[in-house]
């Protein structure tokens, strides 16, 4: 088991008037190799909880173990939390506004050489990440001040893959980007995902849910809603009426109304719900 | 997200909070004036000391401001305090027949200097309070047009007043967003491994530049953006502009003039009687 | 006369490739409009051209047949208004009611009117009960409802939501797409354009301007751009789920291609066993 989240509960400003608790008696577990996404409206505590995951944010009750260690204790240890940050990487939203450096290797090797690396070596494996998100050669040089958005995001992405993290965490990577590029940090995200790594993903997007994820939790209101496989998930009466499931869904789920024998497991996508209704029709013929 | 903040606008409904921004923009500069009259006579000076202190506290207590906040802010001048003990024990006394308190390093301190920094920090701790009822009870925008209004006269000189009141407006709305947004940016370079608590000098250095750099670039873009949104709903900064929110004297106003006139009035009559006061006290 | 009429619009920023070049399009008065494009398409470059925050370096905007110039673009302005895609950056007033009283201001509207029209307007968007509220305690998607409030308060024929809903979590969306489908019934004579790379917000449009590099490369209905896999394709825009559907469903023989909405479609395939 990779990190286990036990009875946390966040308060934003205790003692304070306004005290606000952000997450109440959280627990879940995310084995190694997990694609889990994190559901949930704004202000559910959602982001909270996955700066928690990388020690930015400490829990004010309950703790989380990371491959069996606290995380609490790892960062009191070391009194940094770079010994916990190597284990998970949390790239944030808008992650690209968070790029600085005159060129894009320097960029991606800054947090590297934080760690200790030496210059060269860490511009080595910068260039490596950068081309492994997708970019060429001809980018090491640019300043990232030049890019496109979906660009950006591939190098800030850079940045954190670099630290070669084994739980990758990511706050929402596709907001704000058009239907390509989406799809480019997908598939990118799958591929890494595919190599082994655990990959924790905040999102809105229920087709992520249902296109990749095997474990899907749901937060609302700071509490954990839902807890399971995506299949469970979409079959959820509760779900439904927090969020928007995917289209695909709902219409297969009217079709289910209806009486048309559907089985929502197995579907992913159109296509998958079409083999369905032929099945249905060839058995009524 | 950000803890209380020393002085933030409080939103209640309050006396002092429904007195026009200028009202009490100006008692704040006549009572800061009043506390700072000297009085050659110590027993008044104690007496109006104590005056003083009952008003403000009163003051609070009507505006509903949380005395306990006064203090912890206090609780910073203590090095204040030190330092101004120093300057005063070092700076050569004109009277040397005063009472001698003690010797310290061949050095004789009088009593006088205590007596001395008593006032001036009680002093401060006046004007702090009086700053903290304003700021607590006025919203930073009313403020800004009490301002505005005040410097009006400036303009016969072609002083900015119109544009220097919707820049710091401007300013005070984007204060929280920028704080949020530093917040982040803060957090997202932390977990790159950017270290803004420990580590040597010259790696803080380091990981303020990322924190800094991208909070000029979104800065910068959002005052694009701004300007933007600002033209394409007509705004021209040389152009007259009508009034949503204007600032309306009330009977308040002017119950809370005339009686801190009348305080002052008694104040400046005591200064300049203050040895017949002094007399009365002692028979 | 056309309401706005576009010919051969170029724009460069400073002396970078051109970001639009000859667009060209009519939009007449009370349409609802979506120009449709992925990101780096030229479309938003295209709605400061329009509101005339930036000069073109070649072609002509007419509006109401009147051609957009230095010296027309203020009164020709006080016909448009425009939200942005960053709720942020376009909240300048420190409360919900300030923010709206902005645009108010700088037209001169006369201060004992303003308060009952900020409230009407605030009241039309369902955002007056926060009218003191401070934009640090909004979500994203009410304040966006504030400034297409403070848009409306200007009294416009024309509103251009540019990626207005862009930034926004599917509810916060959700909130906007309804206001302005009530907007439109209730205002059936303001013409909208909204600018956007969503096919699910342009699905409601009247028409629909495919905009690609910087040029036009479709006008059409929603039914005649989206039924059009190749074109959407080249556009690198994704179909909307219920043209996939229906097309799906009409390659294993339902007779689905005159259904307008998902539930004919049911209806269709059950009634078919």
């Amino acid at each position: 088991m990779a990190i286990e989240v036990k009875n946390v509960s966040y308060t934003y400003s205790p003692k304070s008037a306004n005290a606000y608790e952000a997450l109440t008696n959280v627990s879940i577990t995310i084995n190694d190799g997990d694609y889990l996404t994190i559901v949930g409206q704004t202000g559910s505590g959602k982001s909270t909880l996955v700066q928690m995951l990388n020690g930015l944010e400490m829990p004010t009750l309950g703790e989380i173990f990371v491959d069996g260690v606290s995380t609490q204790l790892l960062c009191k240890k070391n009194k940094t939390t770079k010994e916990l940050r190597k284990k998970v990487g949390l790239v944030f939203q808008f992650p690209e506004y968070q790029l600085f450096e005159e060129t894009i290797v320097k960029d991606v090797a800054f947090g590297l050489i934080n760690n200790g690396m030496d210059k060269e070596q860490a511009y080595e494996k910068a260039k490596e990440y950068i081309l492994k998100v997708g970019l060429n050669e001809s980018y090491f040089n640019r300043s990232p001040f030049e890019l496109s958005g979906g660009e950006r995001r591939k190098v800030a992405i850079a940045g954190i893959l670099a630290l070669e993290p084994k739980t990758l965490v990511l706050d929402e990577p596709t907001a704000g980007l058009d239907p390509r590029s989406k799809k480019e940090i997908l598939e990118f995200i799958k591929s890494l995902h595919e190599e082994g790594r655990t990959v924790i993903l905040v999102t809105h997007n229920m087709e992520i849910v249902r296109k990749y994820a095997n474990h899907v939790v749901l937060i609302d209101g700071g509490k954990i809603f839902f807890d399971g496989t995506p299949d469970e998930f979409f079959l959820d009466e509760g779900v439904c009426k927090i969020i928007e499931i995917p289209e695909v869904i709902s219409f297969a789920r009217s079709l289910a109304k209806k009486g048309i024998d559907i089985d929502i497991n197995r579907v992913r996508d159109v296509k998958t719900l079409i083999n369905q209704i032929e099945e249905w029709r060839s058995k009524h013929e | 997200m950000s803890s209380m903040v020393f002085g933030r606008y409080v939103s209640e409904k309050t006396f002092v909070h429904k007195l026009d921004p200028r009202t009490k923009i100006f008692l704040l500069i006549l009572f800061s004036v009043a506390v700072f009259l000297h009085f050659t006579n110590n027993i008044t000076s104690l007496l109006m000391a104590v005056g003083y202190l009952v008003l403000v506290f009163v003051l609070m207590i009507c505006s509903k401001i949380n005395i306990l906040e006064l203090f912890k802010s206090l609780s910073m001048m203590w090095f204040m305090m030190l330092f101004l003990l120093i300057i005063y024990i070092i700076t050569p006394v004109p009277e040397p027949n005063l009472p001698v308190a003690f010797t310290i390093f061949g050095k004789v301190v009088y009593w006088d200097v205590f007596v001395n920094m008593g006032y001036i920090i009680v002093r401060l701790m006046l004007l702090i309070s009086l700053a903290m009822v304003l700021t607590s009870s006025t919203r930073p925008m009313d403020m800004t047009y009490a301002f505005e209004w005040y410097m009006h006269p400036l303009k016969v000189i072609r002083f900015p007043v119109h544009e220097i009141a919707m820049t710091l407006s401007i300013a005070l709305r984007f204060i929280p967003t920028l704080l949020d947004e530093t917040n982040r940016i803060m957090k997202a370079q932390e977990s790159r491994g950017a270290d803004f608590k420990h580590g040597s000098i010259f790696k803080r250095f380091g990981a303020i530049i990322s924190l800094i750099i991208p909070l000029f670039v979104s800065a910068i873009e959002r005052s694009e953006q701004l300007a933007n949104a600002m033209e394409a709903r007509g705004y021209d900064p040389k152009a007259k502009r009508s009034r949503y929110k204007v600032l309306k004297g009330s009977w308040r106003d002017i119950v809370a003039i005339v009686f801190s006139l009348l305080i002052f009035g008694g104040i400046v009559f005591l200064l300049v009687y203050d040895s017949h006061v002094a007399q009365i006290v002692f028979f | 006369m056309k309401k706005i009429e576009v010919k051969n619009l170029e724009f460069s920023y400073s002396n970078q490739e051109p970001v639009v070049k000859g667009l060209s399009f009519e939009i007449e008065a009370g349409e609802y409009v979506s120009i449709l494009g992925h990101n780096g398409s030229g479309k938003s470059t295209l709605a400061k051209l329009l509101m005339g925050l930036l000069n073109p370096k070649a072609g002509e905007i007419f509006i109401d047949g009147e051609q957009l110039t230095q010296t027309s673009v203020s009164t020709i302005r006080n016909k448009m208004s425009l939200v942005f895609q960053n709720p942020d950056n376009q909240f300048i007033g420190s409360t919900v009611e300030e923010d709206v009283a902005f645009g108010l201001e700088n037209r001169q509207f006369p201060t004992e009117q303003m308060h009952d029209v900020i409230f009407k307007f605030l009241k039309l968007v369902g955002m007056d009960r926060y009218f003191d509220k401070e934009p640090s305690n909004l979500s994203g998607g009410q304040k966006q409802r504030v400034a297409i409030a403070g848009a409306l308060a200007l009294n416009p024929e024309i509103l251009i939501l540019d990626e207005a809903t862009s930034m926004l979590d599917p509810k916060g969306r959700k909130e906007i797409n309804e206001l302005i489908y009530s907007l439109r019934k209730e205002n059936p004579k303001l013409t909208i354009i909204s600018i956007t790379h969503d096919v699910n917000e342009a699905l409601f449009s009247d028409k629909i301007i495919l905009v690609s590099s910087g040029k036009v490369s479709k006008v059409g209905t929603p039914e005649e751009i989206f039924s059009n896999e190749d074109l959407i394709l080249k556009n690198k825009l994704t179909t909307p789920f219920i043209y996939k559907v229906r097309k799906a469903l009409g390659e294993i023989g339902y007779d689905v291609d005159n259904s307008k909405s998902l539930d004919e479609m049911v209806d269709i395939v059950w009634q078919s066993k």
